[in-house]
Formats: C-alpha cells, sequence, structure tokens
C-alpha cells in the first residue's frame, strides 16, 4: 500500500487480524506503531504481549508457551496446563501469559525479580463494528505466521489487506490496544510506561 | 582413628547398602569411600538405597580421587598419555559428581546426607557453583524439585578437603575463599601417606585467627560429629 500511514482507530486501537487467522495454541507477530507484538490465541483466549523480554531484549515471543510445572520431590513433575507462561528463548525466564509478570523469583532474595513482560490490551471484535475502518484502507489486516503489519512503513507481509479482501460482517477481529494494562504497570523502580500520543493529537 | 568403610564397586549397589549394614554399628567408622570414577554418575537414583542406608547410620559419603574397576578414564574422551594429564583433569569427574548429586534431588530425597569432597582442593567450586546457579534461573524447570539455588544445596551438604592446594598465593586463597561463601567448607586433609607438597601456611595465612583451628581440626569435628568426650 502506497499513501497514507495507517491511522490508529480513534480510541488508539488497532485491527491487526482475523482472529480466525490464529487458531488455538498458534501465535502471530505484528507491528504497531513502530512496536513489534506477539498476539497469541491461548485455549480460545487471545493474548498480546510486547516481543521484548525485559530482561535483557531478547524477541521474548520466539520463546515456547508452556504451562506451570510443580514437583513434590524428585522424578515427580506436574504441569498444570491452565497457567500458561510465555519462556523466554534466551534465559528461560518465565512470565505469565495473563499478567506479563515475571514468575520466577529466587527464594533467598539473592536474585532481583525481572520487570514485568508488557502486555498488550486486546479484544475481539466482529467485522460489523469495524466496517467502516477497514473499508476506507484506515486498518489492515494480516494472517498466517510471520505475517506483520508495519504501521510505520506501511507495509503489509502476507497476502491481506482491507481493499482485496471484503470484509465480511461475520468475521471476527483482533484489535490491539496500545494502551498498556493499567493494573499491569512496572515497578515503582522502573522507567515510568511510555505514552501514546492519542489519533488526535496525531493529526 | 576414624576411618571409612570400603564399599563393593558401584555395579553392585545392594552389596554396598549389605556392608554399610553390616559394619556401620562400629563407631570408628564415620564415612564410606566412594572411588569419584564410578562409571554412573552418583546422583543417580540407583545409589539412592545406598545413601540412605548412610543417613540411617550417620555416616557421610566421602568422595575421593580414584576409580572404579571398570578401567574408568578420568576425561570423557579417554585415557590421556601422561600422569600430569590425568592429575589435572580429576577434578571434572567431582565436578559430574557434585552435579549430579544435586541436580538429581538426591538431598531432596535424603536430606541429612552428607557429602565429603577428598582430595581434590577447593578452587574449583566457586566458578563450577556460579555455571549451576547461573542455568539453574533459566532451566530449574527440568528439576523443579529444586528449590534453591545449587550453590545453596552444596554449602549445605558438603564439605571439601583443601589438598591438593592448586593456589599458592594467600590473596588468591582468602579472595576463593571468599567466593566460596563460607569456610566451614573446608576440612584440613592431607591425602597420607599420599603428599601434595601443599605450603599449608600459605592457606592459613588466607584465613581469619578464628578460622584457623575450624578449618584444622573444628569443621571435621562438627561434620563427622566427632563429639569432644569421644575423643
Amino acid at each position: 500500500v502506497e499513501g497514507e500511514p495507517a491511522k490508529s482507530r480513534a480510541d488508539g486501537k488497532y485491527v491487526v487480524a482475523r482472529a480466525r487467522d490464529i487458531p488455538e495454541g498458534s501465535r502471530l507477530l505484528v507491528t504497531v506503531q513502530g512496536r513489534e507484538i506477539g498476539i497469541y490465541n491461548i485455549d480460545g483466549q487471545f493474548h498480546a504481549v510486547l516481543n521484548r523480554c525485559p530482561h535483557r531484549g531478547a524477541a521474548l515471543c520466539r520463546g515456547d508457551v508452556i504451562g506451570l510445572i510443580t514437583s513434590t520431590g524428585p522424578g515427580e513433575i506436574y504441569l498444570d496446563t491452565s497457567r500458561k507462561f510465555i519462556v523466554c528463548p534466551w534465559h528461560g525466564w518465565e512470565f505469565d501469559i495473563n499478567t506479563g509478570k515475571s514468575w520466577y523469583q529466587a527464594p533467598d532474595g539473592r536474585s532481583r525479580g525481572f520487570r514485568t513482560a508488557r502486555p498488550v490490551g486486546i479484544e475481539v471484535k466482529r467485522g460489523s463494528e469495524l466496517t467502516d475502518e477497514l473499508s476506507d484502507g484506515a486498518t489492515e489486516v494480516a494472517d498466517g505466521e510471520g505475517a506483520v503489519i508495519n504501521a510505520a512503513t506501511h507495509r503489509i507481509e502476507g497476502p491481506y489487506r482491507a481493499e482485496l479482501y471484503p470484509v465480511e460482517h461475520d468475521d471476527e477481529y483482533v484489535v490491539v490496544s496500545l494502551r498498556r494494562i493499567s493494573a499491569l504497570s512496572g515497578p515503582p523502580d522502573g522507567p515510568p510506561p511510555p505514552t501514546y500520543r492519542s489519533a488526535s493529537a496525531e493529526a | 582413628l576414624r576411618a571409612s568403610i570400603l564399599l563393593p564397586t558401584s555395579a553392585n549397589p545392594a552389596g554396598m547398602v549389605d556392608e554399610i549394614e553390616r559394619v556401620a554399628a562400629d563407631s570408628r567408622f564415620v564415612q564410606a569411600s566412594f572411588p569419584v570414577r564410578s562409571g554412573i554418575l552418583y546422583g543417580k537414583r540407583l545409589f539412592w538405597p545406598v545413601y540412605e542406608a548412610l543417613a540411617r547410620n550417620g555416616l557421610v559419603a566421602g568422595i575421593h580421587w580414584g576409580g572404579s574397576n571398570y578401567g574408568l578414564a578420568p576425561t570423557p574422551s579417554g585415557w590421556p598419555s601422561r600422569y600430569i594429564e590425568e592429575y589435572v583433569a580429576e577434578v571434572q569427574v567431582y565436578e559430574s559428581q557434585l552435579m549430579s548429586l544435586v541436580a538429581e534431588g538426591t538431598f531432596q530425597r535424603i536430606p541429612d546426607l552428607r557429602v565429603t569432597m577428598m582430595d581434590i582442593g577447593f578452587t574449583w567450586v566457586p566458578m563450577w557453583l556460579w555455571d549451576m546457579d547461573r542455568n539453574w534461573k533459566g532451566m530449574r524447570r527440568e528439576v523443579p524439585w529444586l528449590t534453591t539455588y545449587p550453590f545453596e544445596i552444596v554449602r549445605e551438604h558438603f564439605r571439601f578437603t583443601v589438598a591438593p592446594l592448586d593456589a599458592d598465593s594467600r590473596d588468591e586463597l582468602a579472595e576463593l575463599i571468599k567466593w566460596l561463601g563460607s569456610d566451614e567448607l573446608l576440612l584440613f586433609g592431607s591425602d597420607y601417606p599420599h603428599t601434595h607438597d601443599d605450603d599449608l601456611s600459605v592457606l592459613l595465612g588466607a584465613v581469619s585467627d578464628d578460622a584457623r583451628p575450624r578449618l584444622m581440626a573444628a569443621n571435621a569435628r562438627d561434620w563427622y560429629r566427632l563429639s569432644a568426650a569421644a575423643e
């Protein structure tokens, strides 16, 4: 697409994918406003996490998603699949997919806890709620593993663009908000959360 | 004078248990001897009945330089050509045994087990455990029964005899002992009748006045539960 950069919706939210294109157990990487974000469908629930490990900056969303592992003794391992964690591919730090919080802290306090991975607000909208934005090219839809919407360069990997694919009102879309989930801000000694200009300020 | 029980080879854990039970009532035995080159890592659970027998009888597992009758090499890549190579390489077998005993959860299963690493010095211990600690943080879900740092487990369950004394600088030894986190992990040992030609005064100069008698006697007395009255 050549022309105007993608606009955010008036409420600062971005449509990033069709819901059906992120099947259960899969993950899609998208770029919104220059920020790479992993969109996960875990047990039918959508989650979005900034693709940056708060430990050393690795591409966090390249890591595995695992359940909670506990043990009552040597050789006895229990897997709780109802709690899911993203595991950083560099150092194995685990982040709760629901809260973004690093789950582990050393028991003796010798090791500092790591900062919270940054969760991103996410919701699923019916296409009928997005018709206006999709039809005027303000929002774009990507598909498949590795497909990326790059709002900054306005280039899209993968075949889907709003102009080429008419909106089906029955479709569901995944909408991402760059506003951080307020209850999950960083630790008191961490840097202040970044602020994002609203769509009206950009205009 | 106190002694170690000589056990059957590690191919025969049941025989090891039998021998411990046979002689443990003699209080002159305070330890059972395990050659460091065992063929099967000592953390494996086939040895747990042996450690349970030790713990039951208040005995220490003493891991000492040398191999069993399997003809096991001191390196994972086979036999070196010269004694100097074997002498230097042996530490990696101790490292592997320590790692195995910790990682397999031996001390979670047998909390009363005590292990003495003999005849390998102690200068290797801090670096090896920094590595284990660091990797435990990232890979601990492989060993979820370990609920604290490997180094913490080692401080509680291991002691190290001081010979051979690899370093010959008082300052360097003082630094190493600081890294160990406690001079109470060190037991005087000479490997008699073998000799390593260590200058013990360098080591004694590296620890505090308080620590010297501990290192030379009290640490071992505590570890082997030799009450003053028994002397």
